[in-house]
């Protein structure tokens, strides 16, 4: 009767859907290392919701949007007076998965292309185009460094 | 040196094969080699009613059974029942409902006491097969960029399975039983789609498993109507 009340008590609890994040990694164009900076990042128009807000990393993951392009905000070791502040551009091609009836859908992308204005981003290489639930790198950005007089 | 081992594989098998049939010759024959129960069996699972109580969402249904003893010790079975499961949480609502039927037999292995001894022990086969369907009436994903909501209308399919039971039915009363069983089952067949595919198989259970496990609680009444012809003594 325990047993029963126990079960009969308990709600069904169901985890969130999975999520496909597109990880980033920076390296210094120069020394050709991996490189860690402070990041900040937010989507095109998202300039109240920071999805990275000063971080200090060397990789980082971007949810990517549902549509085919997603923009990115990118700010790299933010200075007082002169913020280094890129544009980066992904198209993708999102496809809808049904994970289960527990769990609900998730999308998972292919990077078509990658497009990027130039302050602090020099070079990019996808490592692998397929943006899955299994979080591993899909780019290599390849960054400038500061220059010496930076504070 | 191939000709030799495949000679000496023949010869194995040969005498395994004698050895098993006199081992079978040995086994004396059952003493109750005859009809224990007359006429039709119905029976009804109640534990269908409240599988809630051990799987995720709402899931339930109605089944009922039809056996008779057709020759000593071996019952065709029909099953045939309804079943819906509905899922409604913070990403997803979805639901499925179809009706079953499995066809099979059972063989009981107890050795009846006496003639009024109805109690059985059993092992089945079965295959099963159903017609459902399942839609999403609403889904959501969570994004970054904005929340994507959509749904999915109703589709219909069907799947197939094979199932092995092993099960108990005793007689409580003058024609009324109690009964449990354990079934293993086995997908041989599934209509599938893309987006989203088949989530749960009404009376085989979760569609993305090729094998599961089940169980039973059902009643069970016997009409004991005199099918036969030939005149055996009525229990």
């Amino acid at each position: 009767m325990f047993l029963l009340a126990i079960i009969v008590g308990c709600n069904d609890v169901y985890d969130a859907p999975p999520k496909s994040l597109m990880q980033v990694t920076l390296v210094n164009d120069d020394t050709l290392d991996i490189s860690i900076p402070i990041v900040s990042v937010y989507g095109v128009g998202h300039a109240d919701s920071l999805w990275i807000y000063q971080a200090q990393t060397r990789s980082f993951l971007l949810q990517l949007s549902t549509d085919t392009v997603s923009r990115f905000v990118v700010i790299l070791d933010s200075l007082k007076n002169n913020p280094q502040i890129d544009t980066l551009t992904i198209y993708q091609e999102p496809q809808l998965i049904f994970e289960s009836a527990e769990t609900g859908f998730y999308f998972d992308y292919k990077i078509k292309d990658i497009d990027y204005t130039h302050r602090r981003l020099v070079d990019d290489e996808v490592t692998d185009s397929l943006v899955t639930r299994n979080w591993h790198e899909n780019i290599q950005l390849y960054i400038s460094p500061l220059p010496a007089n930076a504070n | 040196m191939k000709i030799f081992s495949f000679t000496l594989v023949l010869c194995l098998l040969t005498l395994i094969s004698q050895a098993q049939e006199r081992n079978i010759k040995k086994k004396p024959k059952r003493p109750d080699n005859y009809i224990h129960m007359y006429g039709l069996r119905v029976g009804m699972d109640v534990s269908r009613s409240f599988q809630h109580l051990w799987n995720k969402g709402n899931r339930y249904g109605t089944e009922f059974s039809f056996d008779m003893e057709l020759f000593p010790n071996f019952y065709p079975v029909v099953e045939t029942g309804w079943e819906k499961l509905k899922i409604r949480q913070d990403y997803l609502d979805y639901s499925s409902a179809g009706s079953y039927t499995r066809i099979g037999f059972d063989y009981n292995m107890l050795v009846a006491e006496n003639k009024k001894d109805r109690d059985i022990i059993y092992i089945g086969l079965r295959y099963g097969f159903n017609l459902a369907n399942q839609e999403v009436k609403s889904f959501h994903v969570p994004n970054y960029w904005g929340d994507f909501n959509s749904s999915f209308p109703r589709q219909n399919y069907s799947a197939q399975w094979v199932e092995a039971v092993l099960g108990i039915k005793g007689e409580i009363f003058k024609n009324f039983f109690l009964g449990w069983s354990v079934r293993g089952r086995q997908k041989v067949g599934q209509k599938n789609f893309d987006l989203p595919h088949v989530y749960f198989d009404p009376g085989y259970g979760r569609a993305e498993k090729n094998f599961v496990f089940d169980f039973s609680y059902s009643i069970y009444y016997n009409f004991a109507i005199r099918f036969r012809k030939h005149k055996m003594p009525l229990q």
